[in-house]
């Protein structure tokens, strides 16, 4: 425990720069513009600033990312409360409780609320962060290829045991996860240096890069979706006027200790749901408020502007971005987008996230976990607060038909700054066109990001055992460790189609609506 | 989505699996010399889990037959739900493959106004300045930065007089 406090000492002093603290300004200002326009998520945020922070420094780049996601993660309830548009997927419980409130004139009311919400999820999600990832890396550190190997398949059997509703769902995730398992075969073998499905293109000797596969499949793909949305988006742009009701300080410290249990057990849930690989922001805003609801009396006010159906989303699915960084830091598996994004920036920076990276360069893992605490309370006091109302007149005068159009050139430009080759935008647009089509026939990005980022440590740890082992499968279930994470991953794997089987909802009785899973 | 066209999608990547079996892997794995063991286990899986799909779709379509009727003629035309996206698809994949011959400033002023119409713009110069002004950014912070964006004849002539 002693060496926590070291580290982080020497975290905040490697951290703590007002470089880094503009970064994080910068990173939370985009986040929440972002976030706040329909149709764009925090993680399209992180994506298209990814590819300039190859000249970044390690922690600002870091930072800027940070502060992006966490803006966008709470942003997307400014659009939820005043118009009843979740700017991101996740604030789509939000605004069953923050509309209605908004429309009875508590506009700052249920603004504030979200924020608070999102300030205390997030930091009670960052100090199980630090306590928690140091002493699991260095377990960590005593994995070998089998267990390595055995844990990823775990984690990708994970990710399909909350997707959708029925038997198809899983099957429709088992195939995202192998296409993106072939996608990641493709360039040279890691092993044998010898060249796989490359057609003749030698600029796919490197493989698919990996700033190109997530700008199409999340970026690209999202703007031909937006492009069908296209007349539903101009109509909904009208605001209604309504007359606005202070909010008072005496009913901020009312409200905050009407809803203090719900923050707290949202925070917690949303932190050990952020932390299991695949769940996500969206699915955990839905099962905190299917919570909040569930353990609230009869006469409570749920649907019709309730403060706690309110806090309780916005709190979770705020904790899920700093638990979702647990696997990556800990094991250097991203376990969500977001934090398969974040594996990019230190890829990008020349540092592979994991166990060696915690013992080699603590200052950087620990100024991140800085960088983090700071991100909440200063994205929320210096830019969330004054730029509640600058986001609301910028979408007034937002016109969608010019936007869309920008972000596809921001793209194009992103993509191509990685390696300069025009071969690149050929496959962007391939890779945007598939996961255009992936996401229209109900089959889920997310596992298949996963399962091509993993794919290669997978296919190197199997065959490293294998080597190992004298081409004998026996080294997976030699290891008690393996064996065990290997009938975890087959337990998940019997129980997601049992359940499916038998039709079950999600938690609360509260189903994701069909719109906002991606 | 209705279980015909799921089982359409599954039978697709059953046939894909086929196709990779049988001409990607050996031409394009096995000829250049790499082990087809891994190749072949995900093809494995994928047209495991495509058979699968496959089931469960006919197990569906055997549930709710009627349903799948009565849904039947509500629906708008495929170009209208379509169109617009598979246009903007098409001027993408034409402003993406061109951009190689003629440059990013030319292309890009030509598909960010085009973009803007198929995405409903109702103003005729809103997209043309902001096609000519976003491509001219973009030029001058790569300039800036000692980096080139795609060359074509727009990059030659300011190269010729700026520098």
């Amino acid at each position: 425990m002693g060496d926590i406090f070291i580290n982080l000492w020497q975290g905040t002093i490697y951290a703590f720069s007002p470089i880094n603290l503009l970064a994080i300004v910068i990173g939370y200002a985009i986040g929440v513009i972002a976030g706040a326009i329909p149709g764009v998520m925090a993680v399209t945020a992180m994506v298209l600033i990814l590819p300039f922070t190859f000249t970044l420094e390690p922690l600002f780049a870091i930072a800027l990312l940070m502060g992006a996601y966490k803006g966008g993660a709470y942003a997307g309830s400014i659009t939820a409360t005043l118009v009843n548009i979740p700017g991101t997927p996740e604030a789509a419980a939000t605004a069953l409780d923050s509309y209605p409130m908004s429309q009875r004139g508590e506009q700052q009311r249920a603004l504030e609320l979200a924020l608070w919400a999102s300030v205390i999820g997030g930091t009670i999600s960052n100090l199980l962060l630090i306590f928690t990832a140091p002493p699991l890396a260095e377990v960590a550190l005593l994995l070998g290829p089998a267990e390595i190997a055995a844990l990823i398949l775990f984690s990708l059997t994970a990710v399909i045991t909350l997707l959708g509703d029925s038997l198809l769902d899983i099957w429709k995730g088992f195939i995202s996860i192998t296409l993106g398992l072939m996608l990641a075969v493709i360039g040279l073998d890691n092993m044998s240096a010898t060249r796989r499905y490359v057609f003749g293109f030698e600029d796919l000797d490197s493989g698919v890069p990996f700033v190109l596969c997530i700008i199409a499949l999340l970026a690209l793909s999202e703007v031909f979706i937006q492009c069908e949305r296209v007349r539903q988006l101009h109509i909904e742009q009208g605001f209604k006027g309504v007359k606005p009701i202070p909010y008072t300080w005496p009913q901020r410290w009312k409200d905050f200790k009407f809803c203090l249990k719900d923050l707290i057990r949202s925070s917690f849930l949303g932190s050990l749901l952020g932390a299991l690989p695949g769940i996500g922001a969206t699915t955990t805003a839905f099962v905190c408020y299917g919570e909040a609801r569930r353990s609230a009396k009869k006469d409570n006010r749920f649907g019709q502007g309730d403060p706690r159906g309110i806090a309780a989303p916005e709190a979770g699915n705020n904790a899920v971005a700093a638990s979702s960084l647990i696997p990556l830091v800990t094991l250097g598996i991203p376990g969500s987008v977001a934090a398969a994004v974040m594996y990019g920036a230190f890829m990008i920076q020349g540092m592979i996230p994991g166990p060696m990276l915690m013992q080699e360069r603590p200052e950087v893992i620990y100024g991140l976990f800085v960088l983090l605490v700071l991100t909440d309370f200063i994205g929320a006091f210096m830019v969330a607060l004054p730029f509640i109302y600058v986001v609301r007149r910028l979408l007034r005068r937002l016109d969608f038909s010019l936007f869309f159009p920008g972000v596809m050139a921001c793209c194009v430009v992103g993509v191509y700054s990685e390696e300069f080759n025009v071969f690149h935008l050929r496959l962007f647009f391939i890779l945007g066109v598939l996961g255009y089509l992936m996401r229209k026939n109900g089959f889920s990005i997310p596992p298949f990001i996963l399962a091509f980022i993993l794919g290669p440590i997978l296919e190197r740890n199997t065959r490293t055992a294998l080597l190992i082992g004298g081409g004998s499968l026996e080294v997976f279930y030699t290891s008690k460790v393996a064996m065990i994470l290997l009938i975890l991953a087959v337990a998940s794997l019997v129980w997601a189609l049992w359940r499916k089987a038998r039709g079950a909802e999600s938690a609360g009785g509260l189903a994701v609506p069909e719109e906002f899973k991606h | 989505m209705k279980p015909r066209k799921e089982l359409a999608i599954a039978l697709g990547i059953l046939a894909f699996c086929a196709l990779n079996l049988l001409y990607f892997i050996p031409a394009q794995v096995a000829a250049e010399g790499s082990s087809t063991t891994y190749p072949h286990l995900l093809n494995g899986m994928l047209a495991f889990f495509a058979l699968a799909y496959a089931l469960e779709a006919v197990r569906q379509m055997w549930k709710s037959p009627a349903g799948e009727r009565a849904e039947a003629g509500e629906k708008p035309s495929f170009l209208d739900v379509y169109g617009r996206t598979l246009l903007l698809m098409a001027v993408t994949g034409v402003w993406l493959f061109a951009m190689e011959a003629t440059g990013f400033i030319l292309s890009t002023f030509i598909f960010l106004p085009v973009a803007a119409y198929i995405f409903g713009s109702r103003s005729r110069w809103k997209p043309l300045v902001l096609g000519l002004v976003m491509p001219l950014i973009f030029y001058g912070v790569f300039r800036a930065l000692h980096s080139q964006l795609p060359q074509g004849p727009v990059e030659a002539l300011l190269s010729h007089l700026l520098d």
